[in-house]
């Protein structure tokens, strides 16, 4: 817990709130577009808005992500906590903590502007049906993936600019590589196991979870943790 | 004497390159020991991996009689040629993690910041103090958990003449309580006033190491030693 109070500690700072704000006013902006659309199915419109407001959480967590542990590095801050006797595991676990504590405040925050958007439009009651488990869980492991990217490649890179032009196209080349197995192997469906492709077959259209995939993604999430930290525990630190 | 740092056949290699070849030293309690050498001569590489940034390529270090350096840099305090804070955050917060990460009841930030003249500027942003200022903050810091050993790198660079008298006399005062000092610099005249021993590193290699007065004996000075032992080296 001492390492999560460190991190909070370490949030008070501008660009945290920056960052923050530019992020519910895109979740808010993709929100309100969305409960404007005219649609003959006001379910599946209200599943695809609360969907897409989650799914810009993903993105620009991984941003915030990112930013937050190069400044540690631009700023030598990292270099200062190890000298005062804090270890690499201590500053590992602070931050995973920090992410996952984040991603879910972030998540209900989502809903909360879901529910209000949906209220203010007349849609209450449908807008609390759409709201499952299953999709919450979906959303979560969404925007955690996202995170542990943007961890990765911070821990790999320790460079802000590069780790952010990756993440911003991994989904594509994501997109290309699935396109490009389908070609190579035709009839298999390598491209569905590729990170964010295995997400999008988690949550079927009936609300049920396929745990199959669940399980690919949770082990993308290891893999990710467990290379971030190799990378941590076994570089030197300039 | 008990030995507080025992570095034993430490070598660092950057890319092949040796950048601290097999060095051995030993400092014992309550010394001010001075690692002595020009720019590039691998003061800062021997500390930091010391402080457990850099991984030794060969040999070994014991803080306290110990391996584990993490354990012994909690009873340690460092002062650093930059301070490394976070900008945004104010000198309190600052403090307040280290308290954190050392163990140390947040109670002591007080008496710290006071001790070096910034309780006032205690909720004042890092980024809007002068570097003499942020030299304090770091004195502060490094004191904050009574630590029986004290590592300084550059403590004086960069500092008005004030600041370095200042930062002399701390180091002094330390020195009288017993506290043992390792301290890496190439400012002669500072290093004379207050060390009792030194190594002299040159290359990333140890060219003579002891007792400083015996060492000098014989020469103008510090830097009169220091001069004609590296040229002859060359």
């Amino acid at each position: 817990m001492k390492a999560l109070q460190i991190e909070f500690i370490k949030l008070f700072r501008p660009s945290t709130y920056v960052i923050l704000a530019i992020l519910l006013l895109v979740v808010f902006i993709r929100g309100e577009f969305g409960m404007h659309l005219v649609s003959p199915d006001l379910t599946g419109m209200l599943k695809s808005t609360d969907a897409g407001m989650a799914d810009m959480i993903g993105f620009i967590f991984s941003i915030f992500v990112i930013m937050n542990i190069g400044q540690e590095y631009t700023e030598n801050t990292l270099r200062r906590s190890i000298i005062e006797g804090y270890t690499r595991g201590k500053f590992f676990i602070g931050k995973l903590l920090l992410v996952i504590v984040a991603a879910v405040l972030l998540l209900l925050v989502q809903k909360l502007i879901f529910l209000a958007l949906a209220a203010s439009a007349g849609y209450t009651k449908e807008a609390f049906d759409c709201l499952t488990v299953s999709g919450a869980v979906y959303s979560l492991i969404r925007t955690i993936l996202y995170a542990l990217l943007g961890f990765f490649l911070i821990f790999l890179t320790r460079s802000v600019a590069i780790s952010i032009i990756i993440s911003f196209v991994w989904t594509s080349v994501e997109g290309l590589l699935s396109i490009y197995l389908k070609f190579k192997y035709p009839g298999s469906d390598w491209g569905s196991y590729l990170p964010f492709s295995s997400l999008a077959q988690i949550l079927a259209t009936d609300g049920t979870i396929a745990f199959q995939f669940v399980f690919i993604a949770l082990g993308y999430q290891v893999a990710l943790v467990a290379g971030s930290y190799g990378l941590l525990a076994t570089r030197d630190i300039k | 004497m008990d030995a507080v740092i025992q570095v034993n056949g430490l070598s660092k290699l950057f890319g092949g390159v040796a950048a601290v070849n097999n060095i051995s030293f030993t400092v014992n309690k309550g010394q001010v020991f001075g690692l002595l050498g020009p720019n590039g001569s691998g003061k800062t590489t021997t500390l930091s991996m010391i402080l457990t940034l850099l991984k030794p390529s060969s040999g070994t270090i014991t803080l306290f009689g110990s391996h584990d350096l993490l354990a012994g840099l909690k009873r340690t305090g460092v002062l650093l040629e930059s301070a490394n804070y976070y900008p945004e955050l104010s000198a309190r917060n600052n403090m307040l993690i280290s308290c954190k990460i050392k163990n140390v009841d947040s109670s002591k930030i007080e008496p710290a910041l006071k001790q070096v003249d910034l309780w006032n500027d205690a909720g004042k942003k890092i980024k809007n103090f002068s570097l003499g200022m942020k030299q304090r903050l770091s004195v502060a810091s490094a004191l904050l958990s009574d630590p029986e050993l004290l590592i300084f790198d550059e403590p004086t660079n960069g500092l008005d003449p004030h600041g370095i008298a200042d930062t002399r006399q701390i180091i002094k005062d330390l020195s009288a309580q017993g506290k043992t000092i390792l301290i890496a610099s190439h400012l002669l005249n500072e290093m004379e006033k207050v060390c009792t021993h030194i190594a002299l590193l040159k290359n990333g290699n140890i060219i003579d190491s002891g007792e400083l007065q015996l060492l000098i004996k014989g020469y103008e000075s510090l830097e009169d030693y220091f001069l004609r032992k590296t040229r002859k080296q060359s």
